[in-house]
């Protein structure tokens, strides 16, 4: 016994159980008045997630990292298979999840566990590779290709995770920070685009990068067309996204714009944040939530109802729980001496922490509204089970962070 | 340490501090909307689930002088729709459009806006009556989703009888929205005379209920903390207004035919009697009214939405020879024993014939005479002695085309013409100064209503004092605050009292000297000074006048009274002032003397 509570980091273990039953607790909160969703019972089911996400976390705890570095490909291949799959069944509905039995599984939870240990093998076995352009191509052709096929779902929000993943990888290799500057540097032209004088400061800006950095004439050339390339298919991708996804950018931009339906929901949230005060409104007690005004209460705007009834002291707190799992789970990154180990760790805690931000960002208005709910608070089956097992890797990471 | 290391751990640290970044930022933003804005916050989120309901203030009752009851509240029906019940909205529709007569489209159009808030109910009607209503009932297993509730309603006396002062009440228009600031779309606003005038005094201050809704409309109860704000009644209007007096004048009016009657208290302007006839019913106003009502008060020829007794103008005929003769002795023209050429029944100015409506004739007579007998061949020569320019500068002074300043809206000034407005109307070449014998006898373009007649007739009475008339003497608040309406005199007569006592003394003679047009009106004990009046109207049947006071002696009301197409004032509108002065000086204990 005393070597298992020293082979597990404490904090690591309590701070999700915390957030879970937190998430349990609220997920009460925000269905007990409708009868509707009271007759879901999403908080009962919650509970057997839990269970079964904690089951998960302790099988991966004891499984040896060495078996997902040799099966990385593997889970690589079946996530592809299991997108492709999910995105056949369904014809013109959102593509997002199987219906297996009653319970419904997400594929893109498992995608992002997956894209972890490919990235992870691939970022270790081409370590002394990462320099050249070829090798980086690579990487992002697969992290690319389920990420494009989850875009297609579509489900923007959790698309960027893979994304989010490959930088964290990328900074986590020790590359030099202006290189790794360089290499983002097209998508931020792409971003930038949709104003001529941003994209004109960004193209300066970028010029004196490349001056600083020096990578030689092929790669600069490379590197400037895709500048180029990028800036100008925004305009393209712009006419390219849904209809919704579109109304989605431009509502964040100005909420205002159009409150009774595509701003509604950050409006709505924001007034539940914003009345809960200091001390929040009171368990269950939330008029947001408990008279519906709040949408998906349950699931992407869960932190909303937290906010509204638990107050700023609440909010804080789960944003502390959350952050000390983001923490504990980049220094278990740090220590492990196994490189494909500290990737896995790094590339896993990056993803908690990007989901994390997007969706407390989400619901205070500072980012755009996509569907990517808060890890381990947020209702959801499959989004639990992986979130836990995330937990269980980083566990396993730890545990065994002598092992080279 | 090697470089590589150096990068590793530089990096960890960077990938730390972007996330604490957003981390603060997150902290930052969540304090300065938790903690710094939670008022604007709260704020948003009660309005988003308390429903403000008006409770409805009881609108003020309307009383007569004697505290007799003249419009007050009584309880009604709405039939509301909670379309959240409504399954299929096309029968439901397609039901009670042929049960309500109403437009099915109509109804389906106001279901299909209300499913973003299905619970919030919509009122389709005011004031059901109770056959339809009982038809409901019956078919309420078929309606489901159709609810009734009970509210108040505005009950206006029968027959019409006041309508025209009272007027009604009636849901707020988009223009008035825009107008007033202090109604709500839905809110009840007086649409015309005493509802309108005093809308504010009788409409109180609507109470407010806070109820919590949900994001669907569904009303879950009484919003905790939230204390209701209970209403104000409005105040009641206690008229001068002499109800019974009113009534008899509405009855014998209406079976005389269209006209007007307005008694007014010679001492103060109080207006005991504002009559007209034709009446509307103002309780259709004030429930639910077919587009088919409508177009039949609308479209009647007879006008009974017109209150003829300030609205409508008429030639005064020869109700106006006692202000000819007036102005006759203001300017000296003549005295009590001046004459004119003798009356032949008629006598030519220039080329025209004027004739006197006694084709016999009346001789030589004096001013008395005159007045008296209303001979019209006197009061031409009268009136082309003065002259127009007399006319324009005594008539004005006596307030002729000017409005009464009634307390109800929509008052007409009537007409006295001068050299200006011949000359704008005809030209500078195209009328001559004969003009003013027609005017005379009341004819032409002089044009008074019966309200601007009984005033004037009233101040003859009390020694010439114009007093503005007043429907209104006092209103009582909520709270038991009494405000008053004092008597206000706006002009006095330019009559000396010598003048005022010749004329009087053959107005007196109207009614009781043998000759005189009036005779009809004797009631015994009581001295009656008054004048008939045939005013010629191109467009049919002469209208009949007749405007009087009494008692002489110590006078106390004045009546004008006017019959449209009637013929003669002294057979048709005098006989009505006899039973109207019959009445009051019966009912208020006066013995003859």
């Amino acid at each position: 016994m005393r070597s298992l509570r020293s082979a597990i980091d404490v904090p690591l273990f309590i701070c999700p159980l915390a957030l879970s039953l937190i998430g349990i607790a609220f997920i009460y909160s925000a269905t007990a008045t409708s009868p509707e969703s009271q007759a879901q019972n999403y908080h009962m089911r919650q509970i057997v997630w839990l269970a079964v996400g904690l089951f998960a976390a302790t099988v991966l705890f004891f499984i040896p990292l060495k078996v997902h570095e040799v099966l990385a490909y593997v889970y690589y291949f079946l996530a592809v298979a299991a997108l492709i799959l999910v995105l056949m069944i369904s014809s013109g509905r959102a593509a997002r999840w199987f219906n297996i039995g009653g319970f419904t599984f997400q594929p893109v939870e498992f995608a992002k566990f997956t894209i972890c240990a490919v990235m992870a093998r691939f970022f270790t076995y081409n370590q002394l590779k990462l320099n050249r352009l070829t090798t980086l191509a690579v990487a992002l052709v697969m992290v690319m290709i389920p990420t494009a096929l989850v875009i297609k779902q579509p489900d923007l929000g959790s698309s960027l995770v893979g994304l989010a993943i490959f930088f964290v990888m990328l900074i986590w290799s020790g590359m030099p920070l202006l290189r790794i500057l360089l290499i983002i540097s097209p998508l931020v032209s792409m971003i930038a685009a949709f104003h001529w004088l941003a994209w004109g400061i960004i193209f300066i800006m970028f010029l004196i990068l490349l001056y600083v950095v020096r990578p030689g004439i092929p790669v600069s050339i490379v590197f400037f067309l895709l500048f180029l390339g990028f800036g100008m298919a925004t305009p393209y991708l712009w006419n390219r996204l849904h209809d919704y996804q579109r109304q989605r950018i431009l509502t964040f931009l100005d909420p205002g714009r159009d409150p009774k339906k595509a701003g509604y929901q950050v409006i709505q949230s924001k007034i539940a944040v914003g009345s809960g005060g200091l001390w929040g409104r009171g368990y269950m007690k939330g008029t947001q939530t408990k008279l519906d005004y709040l949408p998906a209460q349950h699931t992407d705007f869960i932190y909303s109802v937290i906010s509204e009834e638990t107050g700023f002291v609440g909010s804080s707190l789960v944003l502390l729980l959350f952050s000390v799992i983001v923490v504990r789970g980049f220094v278990i990154a740090y220590k492990a001496r196994n490189p494909f180990n500290s990737y896995m760790a790094a590339g896993l805690s990056g993803a908690l922490a990007f989901q994390g931000m997007v969706n407390i960002g989400m619901t205070l208005g500072l980012l755009p509204v996509t569907g990517v709910p808060l890890p381990l608070v947020s209702y959801g089956g499959s989004s639990m089970l992986f979130n836990w097992s995330i937990i269980g890797v980083i566990q396993a990471v730890g545990r065994n962070w002598q092992e080279y | 340490m090697t470089k590589e290391d150096f990068h590793r751990r530089f990096n960890a640290r960077i990938i730390m501090a972007l996330y604490f970044a957003m981390s603060a930022i997150i902290v930052v933003r969540l304090m300065a909307m938790q903690v710094f804005s939670t008022a604007y916050y709260r704020q948003a989120s009660l309005a988003n689930s308390a429903r403000i309901v008006p409770i409805r203030a009881p609108r003020g009752l309307i009383l007569d002088r004697n505290g007799e009851i003249i419009v007050k509240n009584r309880p009604s029906y709405s039939l509301y729709l909670l379309p959240y019940r409504i399954t299929d909205t096309t029968s439901i529709a397609g039901k009670l459009a042929e049960i309500l007569d109403m437009d099915r489209n109509y109804i389906t159009g106001l279901v299909a806006e209300a499913r973003g808030e299905k619970y919030r109910p919509i009122r389709l009607r005011r004031d059901i009556d109770f056959q339809t209503l009982s038809v409901l009932e019956e078919h309420s297993l078929e309606l489901p989703g159709v609810v009734f509730q009970t509210e108040t309603t505005r009950q206006y006396p029968d027959r019409g009888f006041g309508s025209h002062f009272l007027g009604h009440i009636g849901e707020v228009s988009e223009k008035e929205l825009e107008q007033y600031s202090d109604y709500q779309k839905g809110d009840l606003i007086g649409k015309k005379g005493l509802e309108k005038q005093y809308d504010s005094y009788l409409r109180g201050r609507d109470g407010l209920s806070y109820l919590e809704v949900t994001a669907m409309g569904q009303v879950l109860g009484r919003y905790p903390g939230k204390e209701d704000i209970p209403p104000i009644s409005g105040g009641t209007l206690n008229l001068n207004i002499d109800w019974p007096l009113q009534q008899l004048a509405d009855r014998i009016l209406d079976s005389a035919g269209q006209g007007a009657i307005v008694i007014v208290d010679v001492n103060n302007g109080g207006v005991l009697t504002l009559a007209s006839s034709p009446e509307f019913d103002a309780n259709l106003f004030s429930g639910f009214m077919t587009p088919q009502t409508w177009s039949q008060i609308a479209e009647d020829p007879r006008h009974p939405l017109l209150n003829r007794a300030i609205q409508a103008t008429y030639p005064p005929g020869s109700t106006m020879k006692v202000f000819t003769a007036a102005m006759g002795l203001y300017f000296n023209k003549i005295d009590a024993q001046s004459t004119f050429d003798p009356c032949l029944g008629q006598k030519r100015f220039g080329n025209r014939v004027f004739k006197c409506w006694r084709p016999k004739g009346h001789g030589r007579l004096t001013l008395h005479g005159a007045i008296v007998q209303s001979c019209d061949i006197y009061f031409y020569q009268l009136g082309l002695l003065c002259g127009i320019e007399s006319w324009e500068k005594f008539m004005p002074m006596c307030r002729f085309g000017v409005p009464t300043g009634i307390d109800i809206p929509g008052e007409k000034s009537g007409n006295s013409p001068s050299v200006k407005y011949y000359d704008n109307r005809y030209g500078k070449y195209g009328w001559t100064k004969t003009f003013v014998i027609n005017l005379a006898i009341g004819q032409g373009e002089l044009l008074v209503t019966p309200l601007q007649m009984a005033v004037l007739y009233a101040a003859l009475a009390n020694g010439g004092n114009v007093y503005k008339p007043r429907l209104v003497n006092s209103i009582v608040d909520a709270y038991g605050n009494r405000t008053d309406f004092p008597p206000q005199i706006v002009a006095k007569l330019p009559i000396k009292d010598e003048d005022l006592a010749l004329i009087v003394n053959a107005m007196i003679g109207v009614t009781e000297e043998w000759g005189g047009t009036a005779r009809i009106v004797q009631i015994p004990g009581v001295s009656i000074a008054g004048k008939t009046g045939t005013a010629q109207n191109p467009h049919g049947n002469d209208h009949a006048w007749f405007v009087c006071f009494a008692p002489v002696e110590k006078p106390e009301i004045a009546i004008s009274i006017i019959v449209e197409n009637a013929g003669h004032g002294g057979s048709v509108a005098a006989p009505l002032a006899k039973i109207l002065l019959a009445h009051y000086f019966r009912i208020s204990g006066k013995k003859p003397t």
